[in-house]
């Protein structure tokens, strides 16, 4: 096993580093150098890869060789290299954009640009997916508990700060741009950002051209001497000097009564600088003491950053340690190293640290406690309860006094005071499988609850406020459910905030067995049973077997079958009998001695649509035919997609 | 058992003044609960505190200079704890906790219950005078507080040190915001403070204002916040000159409240 980093510098004046990177070339590189994982992250200067295979590389030169000849870049000078724990750092370290150099919204943006470029050339796998995951849910814990991200340390970052310091809020504000400069243009672009829509310039077209792209500035072009008497922020470049008079501020000062005038200056001008402190509201600023004001926010940095180095080191452990033990397809107790399944873990990544409300849809058997409990696991709520309710299972006229609670004397019986699974699981998480199931009049107090955040014991006529975080499940579609009325349509889009939609076993046949293999080992310690592994016929039945249970039918066959093993092996005739009978898919016929080649070729043809859910690019890759033949075959059999 | 309350009272403002610290020097972020829950106990025990006391005394908190200090800590606290809620901005609660434990702390400890008090002051009339003249103090309090803040951040700026309260002080504009308001509120209830006061004192009293070193330091003072009010409508007074102003104005405030009242003798003397 090998991990590998290779950075190298791009020249800046060719036209090829320009360019990005294809996804036709990633996949030769991949075809070509026969590395299980490859990731490119290319920005303006620098192009890196990050290199994971199974084997030791046999050599790195080698592959860098490889690398410069498919992909055409010039390249600056020699590669930096780094290996192993080096380069995953670097990978989290990038990713989450703490390193000084770069700003980091960018940075995370250009990983997820580049990530998807390599999930659609399908050159990164579970060992990369990870990391990137890994990546995301860390740049969120560093967002929700440092002011890391906070700490602007361009000039254009620190002067919008000092100019919020000064006005508030920034819009509304004039700002007057005079000569042309190299920060002009992100000075506009960071000043726009923080809501400034009116421009006034003199002098510089290329300033001119990106205010233009812009949404809805309004830009006013003057002439060099003249001044717009409303502005508010005053930048002012070399050539432009001359312009500051008494007679300026003056005017600008009685027009505007005095309100607070910010200028920036390029160059260091103390007689102008004295000049402006004769009145009592102008700030007078230099790019050098933004300079100065960089540096400082950068060693603040520095020092957010120590905090945050051992959380990397503590992240690079754990990853090795699940790199190197059985549990690679594994995220928090979910199985699965489909691209579906990987989509899933890296949403649940994402969402876990806010408190944002889920939806998990799913047929039966597919997991969603699992997952809300994963969601729940890696959130700042950990510690606090998780508790399950399934809205199916309990009474409808019982499910109210349950969920909220009662007071003494609500009802009948109710002798005593009982606070429900909501008070219970204050601060923490509660997970309404079924929720579909949940009738109309709970459905409004639920939506109640996810709107004002406060519940209402049955009996009692006074609110309590609650802080929980709701993840509901449902093996029904609600979408459909609210077109026929059966399910309220606020309450479903309050909650398919965000939806999880878990994919059914069958249509993540790869997971199969490394399922199925998981549940051996478990059921083979449980029973005491020496029993290593299935039969190739054993798993041929189970990967051609349909799943209507899914994850726990599986399960079950497995435990059935460890149960009845007598040998080491799990034999065919061991699984449940169900699972014997031809697969539910559409493939009825299966190749007899008396079909024709043709009969076979096309059973063949629709059996891997079927496992590829009718993805024509990764059917022809199996098949090993292009599509345009596999397009005229279809078309000979008069097959279309069901 | 008053002066044990009244201390109990001061230890929990002791407290949320320390968390305030806390947060503003450890630089945490949003709104810390454990503060805000002290604050919110350390203004109702107060307000417990000067319940118990009508219910003891019979009358209002407010005959002499320490009793009338410690009605004043608790409308400046409770106005501020609002202004806290409705802004969600923490960061005045340092100097404002800090200058109400000050003035707490004096208040305690010149503090006994003089038996010989004129009958004047259990009238519902004067209490409504004194009552209305201390809220509008609470407001030039405030405006004092943000005006101090506003200074501190814009000297900051000006000269480029951009320290810790760079870091944690919301904007001048801010603090410009705030102070106006509370300057406001402070010259409408001390001007109606003042009329009452006035009127109700020519029908007891027959004395000249001029005689009476406290009514001038007063009107002084109120003056010098009438010209901040004028001078912001003007556009003449803005910024940093407001702010100073209004510290000034407050300076003037203390001065009179807490030197001319216990020194010179005049009207307001009853105890």
């Amino acid at each position: 096993m090998a991990f590998v980093s290779i950075q190298y510098l791009l020249k800046k004046d060719s036209a090829k580093s320009k360019a990005a990177v294809s996804v036709s070339d990633l996949k030769q590189f991949h075809n070509t150098s026969q590395i299980h994982e490859i990731f490119v992250l290319k920005s303006a200067a620098n192009i890196q890869l990050f290199l994971f295979s199974e084997h030791a590389f046999e050599s790195v030169e080698h592959i860098s060789g490889q690398f410069k000849e498919i992909f055409g870049f010039s390249i600056g000078s020699a590669p930096i290299i780094m290996h192993e724990n080096e380069a995953v750092a670097d990978f989290l370290k990038k990713a989450n954009g703490v390193s000084d150099s770069d700003n980091h919204v960018n940075l995370l943006k250009l990983f997820a640009e580049c990530f998807n470029l390599a999930r659609e050339a399908r050159t990164v796998g579970p060992v990369l997916q990870r990391l990137f995951q890994r990546s995301i849910w860390m740049h969120e814990k560093i967002r929700m508990n440092t002011g890391f991200y906070k700490v602007a340390v361009s000039y254009a970052g620190v002067f919008c700060e000092l100019a919020q310091k000064i006005y508030d809020s920034l819009k509304g504000l004039v700002v007057h741009i005079y000569g042309e400069s190299n920060f002009n243009s992100e000075f506009i672009n960071e000043l726009h950002r923080f809501g400034v829509r009116r421009f006034y310039f003199s002098g510089d077209s290329e300033a001119l051209r990106l205010l233009n792209n812009r949404v809805n500035p309004t830009v006013t072009v003057s002439e060099a001497s003249s001044f717009s008497q409303e502005t508010d922020i005053l930048v002012i470049n070399n050539s432009f000097k001359e312009i500051i008079t008494e007679d300026l501020f003056a005017a600008r000062m009685a027009l505007k009564n005095n309100a607070p005038l910010l200028v920036l200056c390029e160059l260091t001008l103390p007689g102008k600088a004295a000049l402006a402190k004769k009145f009592y509201n102008i700030f007078w600023y230099n790019l050098e003491d933004l300079e100065h004001l960089v540096g400082k926010n950068r060693s603040a940095r520095k020092k957010l950053f120590q905090e945050i180095e051992p959380w990397i080191a503590q992240e690079v452990r754990s990853f090795y340690s699940w790199l190197t033990g059985d549990s690679r397809y594994r995220f928090m107790q979910i199985i699965g190293r489909s691209p579906k399944m990987q989509e899933i873990f890296e949403l649940i990544s994402r969402i876990s640290q806010t408190d944002i409300t889920a939806l998990i849809q799913g047929e039966s058997g597919t997991g969603k406690e699992l997952v809300a409990r994963a969601i729940h696991k890696l959130s700042n709520r950990s510690e606090k309860p998780f508790i399950a309710v399934n809205c199916g299972a309990i009474p409808d006229n019982l499910l109210e006094s349950e969920l909220f609670g009662y007071v003494r004397g609500a009802f009948t019986g109710a002798v005593n005071h009982k606070s429900g699974i909501f008070f219970e699981a204050n601060h923490g998480t509660i997970f309404l499988d079924e929720i579909g199931e949940l009738p109309q009049h709970l459905q409004v107090k639920i939506l109640r609850f996810l709107q004002e955040g406060d519940i209402k014991p049955v009996g009692s006529n006074e609110t309590i406020n609650v802080d929980v975080r709701v993840i509901a499940a449902s093996n029904r579609n609600l979408k459909e459910m609210v077109d026929q009325d059966a399910f309220r349509s606020d309450l479903y889009y309050r909650l398919n905030v965000i939806l999880l939609d878990l994919p059914p076993l069958r249509k993540r046949k790869e997971d199969i067995p490394i399922l199925a293999e998981h549940f051996l080992v478990k059921y083979a310690n449980r029973f005491k049973k020496d029993v290593h592994e299935f039969s190739p016929e054993a798993m041929q039945l189970l990967q051609t077997y349909d799943w209507p249970g899914n994850v726990r039918e599986l399960e079950n066959a497995v435990e059935h079958a460890v149960a009845l093993s007598l040998g080491k092996h799990i034999l065919q005739y061991e699984l449940p009998s169900i699972t014997r009978y031809k697969p539910k898919s559409y493939v009825m016929v299966e190749s007899k001695e008396s079909s024709s080649l043709k009969d076979v070729e096309k059973n063949h043809i629709l059996k891997i649509l079927d496992a590829t859910d009718w993805d024509y690019e990764k059917a022809c890759d199996i098949l090993g035919i292009g599509r345009t033949t596999l397009w005229r075959k279809l078309k000979e059999y008069d097959v279309k997609q069901p | 058992m008053l002066t044990l309350i009244q201390w109990i009272v001061f230890l929990v403002y002791a407290l949320t003044t320390f968390f305030y610290w806390y947060d503003f020097i450890t630089e945490k972020n949003g709104f810390e609960k454990k503060g805000f829950y002290t604050f919110a106990i350390a203004v109702l025990s107060h307000l417990g505190l000067l319940v118990y006391f009508i219910y003891d005394i019979g009358r209002l908190p407010i005959a002499t200079v320490s009793e009338a200090l410690g009605t004043f800590v608790w409308i400046t606290a409770s106005l501020y704890f609002l202004l806290e809620l409705r802004w969600k901005e923490r960061s005045h609660g340092v100097l404002i906790l800090s200058v109400i434990l000050i003035l707490l702390g004096n208040s305690n400890l010149t503090f006994n219950i003089s038996t010989e008090i004129n009958p004047i002051l259990y009238d519902v009339k004067f209490e409504i005078h004194v009552f209305a003249m201390l809220l509008g103090y609470s407001g030039f309090a405030l405006s004092f507080i943000a005006s101090i803040l506003h200074l501190i951040l814009a000297r900051e700026i000006q000269k480029k040190e951009q320290g810790l309260f760079y870091r944690r002080l919301p904007s001048l504009a801010y603090f410009e915001r705030i102070s106006a308001a509370a300057i406001n509120v402070g010259l409408l209830f001390t001007g109606i403070g003042f009329v009452l006061g006035y009127y109700f004192a020519a029908q007891v009293w027959n004395f000249k204002i001029y005689t009476d070193p406290k009514i001038i330091m007063v009107i002084v003072t109120w003056l010098i916040y009438f010209v901040h009010f004028i001078g912001r409508r003007m556009g003449k007074i803005r910024g940093q000159r407001a702010a100073l102003i209004s510290v000034i104005g407050f300076c003037l405030i203390l001065f009179s409240f807490l030197i001319i009242s216990t020194l010179v003798p005049g009207a307001h003397q009853f105890g």
